[in-house]
């Protein structure tokens, strides 16, 4: 982290602070005070896990669409518009059926991981048949998405149906449910995950700029876009093991941080981490503070990005046509 | 990068390449000495960009050797490699937000150690004297994604400029230029040869390679059809057969003889 970005990246970190500290004293009966936390105090332990949940996921999936969005240079390839999320969704729900049981943490994420990787290895194939422009791997992306959240609607309703555990509802991701095993899931894979990419970082900074500027270079484009690929696959499949499908933090959080610390993948792919938690702790927080309002229980934290995404894609789609930014 | 440095410059030897089974270029032998500039001449197809990727070894050749300061191309690692050859391509960098000075300094990113993802200020230094040379100083905060085809043409050529590799490889540097904006690319080229670079520069502009290259290599259909000083290999009848156009000599006082193109053939 070189000296330009640093204030923005204290930013992030600070405003990180704050939503959870916010996120663990607010309920469904509003703001209070942050409860006492003592070893029986049940309330407040379930909010710090689920605020840990939150924040490990939204790094996950920032780390993740920052990734990606790198290593095809393009602003717009979050993983859940190019069906990463939706390929580990169904891979998790296929196995949950074949199982009979919820799958064990290390297979359950080796599965997702593989699913992801299979729906974005689907998403280029179909892109590079149409000559890879930016918005060809949308396009293809959209297609591979819709067509797996469809799939994993239909998994997901038989496993809440046959084998009785929480299904349907991890189409639009919740961290209602978040427990202790959760929290540890999603804290120690964001941790483990934002340091293993920083090695690749430079490389990453070379690849965007094109595929024939990183190999003068010395560096493999294929290679190292296979690194950014596995790494970006195994956290959007911690985050589906953890909350099921958060769309677009992996959209909004990385042009966040390139706004916030500039371009530079080495300040811009970890400020993607943090802001990407701050998004989902927000989007969280959210969710549970209008659940009174509308008196139907708590609503899922996938609903809020979506909606904040989706005009967020639009705002970009916008003006992508209209400026110079590659779209 | 003294001379010393890179005996030999860059030797082609037999080669041959091409992409999936089809054949470019075709045996090319030819030699870029250090400290002068030498033009591969061709028009559009002649195999120019294919014959640049495989003297860069970015494309292993079918046939022949590749060497550079005496170092077989294919034997060496990739960031060994890109340190002796710096090769600029003619497509526009795209880039996700970063700064032109970011983007020309991660030209030495073979120079940093294995870790290393960012510049220093020793990088970012570089950065803008090599964009100072090209007139380009005012493009060092602008990001790389908002620049026309000619500022980013001119950045890369920065990029390439920064790693101080004892050869240098440009493609096609002015085919955005205006006219100050070619003079400004040459004379860079022309500077980096009087540091003891070997300097390549493939173009379709033989008015340009026959005014500031010491040495053309005409291509034609993968092949070398003419190697020689310039007057020597861009004559009349061989750009006309090689180009379809009549080309006619010119006597400029203070420059000597430049070809004119007159009329397609």
């Amino acid at each position: 982290m070189s000296a330009r970005g640093l204030p923005g990246f204290l930013f992030s970190v600070l405003l990180v602070a704050v939503l959870f500290a916010v996120s663990v004293s607010v309920g469904p009966a509003g703001l209070r005070a942050p409860p006492p936390i003592g070893p029986l105090d049940l309330i407040a332990w379930l909010r710090v896990y689920r605020s840990l949940a939150a924040a490990g996921v939204g790094a996950l999936l920032g780390l993740a669409g920052a990734l990606i969005q790198y290593s095809v240079s393009n602003p717009l390839a979050a993983p859940s518009i190019l069906g990463l999320p939706q390929g580990a969704l169904v891979a998790a729900a296929a196995l949950t059926l074949a199982l009979g049981a919820p799958p064990p943490p290390g297979l359950g994420l080796l599965v997702a991981s593989l699913g992801a990787l299979a729906a974005y290895w689907v998403t280029m194939a179909i892109a590079y048949r149409g000559g890879l422009s930016g918005a060809g791997l949308v396009v293809a992306g959209i297609a591979v998405s819709s067509a797996l959240t469809g799939l994993a609607g239909l998994l997901l309703i038989l496993v809440e149906s046959r084998i009785g555990i929480l299904g349907a509802e991890l189409l639009l991701g919740t961290f209602a449910y978040a427990t202790r095993g959760d929290a540890v899931v999603a804290a120690v894979s964001s941790v483990v995950l934002v340091a293993a990419s920083l090695p690749l970082l430079g490389r990453l900074d070379l690849l965007s700029y094109g595929d024939e500027v990183a190999a003068a270079a010395g560096v493999s484009p294929p290679l190292a876009r296979l690194a950014a690929t596995l790494l970006a696959a195994a956290a959007t499949a911690a985050a589906i093991y953890v909350a099921g499908l958060v769309g677009f933090v992996g959209l909004i959080a990385p042009a966040a941080a390139r706004g916030l610390v500039g371009g530079h993948p080495a300040r811009s792919v970890p400020a993607s981490a943090v802001l990407g938690a701050a998004v989902t702790l927000a989007a969280d927080t959210a969710a549970r503070l209008a659940a009174p309002l509308l008196s139907l229980g708590e609503l899922p934290a996938g609903t809020a990005t979506s909606l904040v995404g989706g005009i967020f894609l639009a705002y970009l789609a916008a003006r992508g046509a209209a400026g110079g930014e590659p779209l | 990068m003294g001379a010393d440095g890179c005996p030999g410059g860059l030797v082609a030897r037999g080669v041959t390449g091409g992409y999936r089974g089809r054949v470019v270029v075709r045996s090319v032998s030819m030699r870029a000495e250090p400290g002068r500039v030498t033009a591969v001449v061709g028009p559009n197809g002649s195999g120019k960009t294919t014959l640049l990727r495989l003297l860069a070894g970015l494309l292993e050749p079918l046939e022949g050797v590749v060497e550079a300061c005496g170092r077989r191309l294919s034997g060496l690692g990739p960031r060994d490699r890109a340190r002796l050859v710096a090769y600029v391509p003619a497509s526009a960098p795209r880039g996700l937000g970063q700064l032109v000075e970011e983007y020309v300094a991660a030209g030495r990113y073979p120079l940093w150690g294995g870790l290393r993802s960012t510049p220093l200020g020793a990088d970012i230094e570089a950065a803008r004297r090599a964009l100072a040379g090209l007139e380009a100083l005012g493009l060092a905060a602008r990001r790389v994604g908002e620049l026309s085809s000619g500022e980013a043409q001119r950045a890369s050529l920065a990029h390439g400029l920064v790693r101080g590799a004892p050869v240098l490889l440009v493609d096609e540097p002015t085919s955005f230029q205006d006219i100050r904006g070619r003079l400004l690319v040459y004379r860079a080229l022309r500077g980096e040869a009087g540091r003891g670079t070997a300097v390549v520069v493939a173009t379709h502009d033989f008015v340009l390679a026959g005014l500031y290259a010491d040495r053309v290599v005409v291509m034609s259909g993968g092949r070398v059809v003419a190697d020689g000083a310039p007057g020597e290999a861009l004559t009349p009848r061989v750009v006309g057969e090689v180009f379809g156009v009549r080309v006619e000599w010119v006597e400029a006082p203070g420059l000597g003889r430049l070809l004119v193109p007159v009329e397609p053939l």
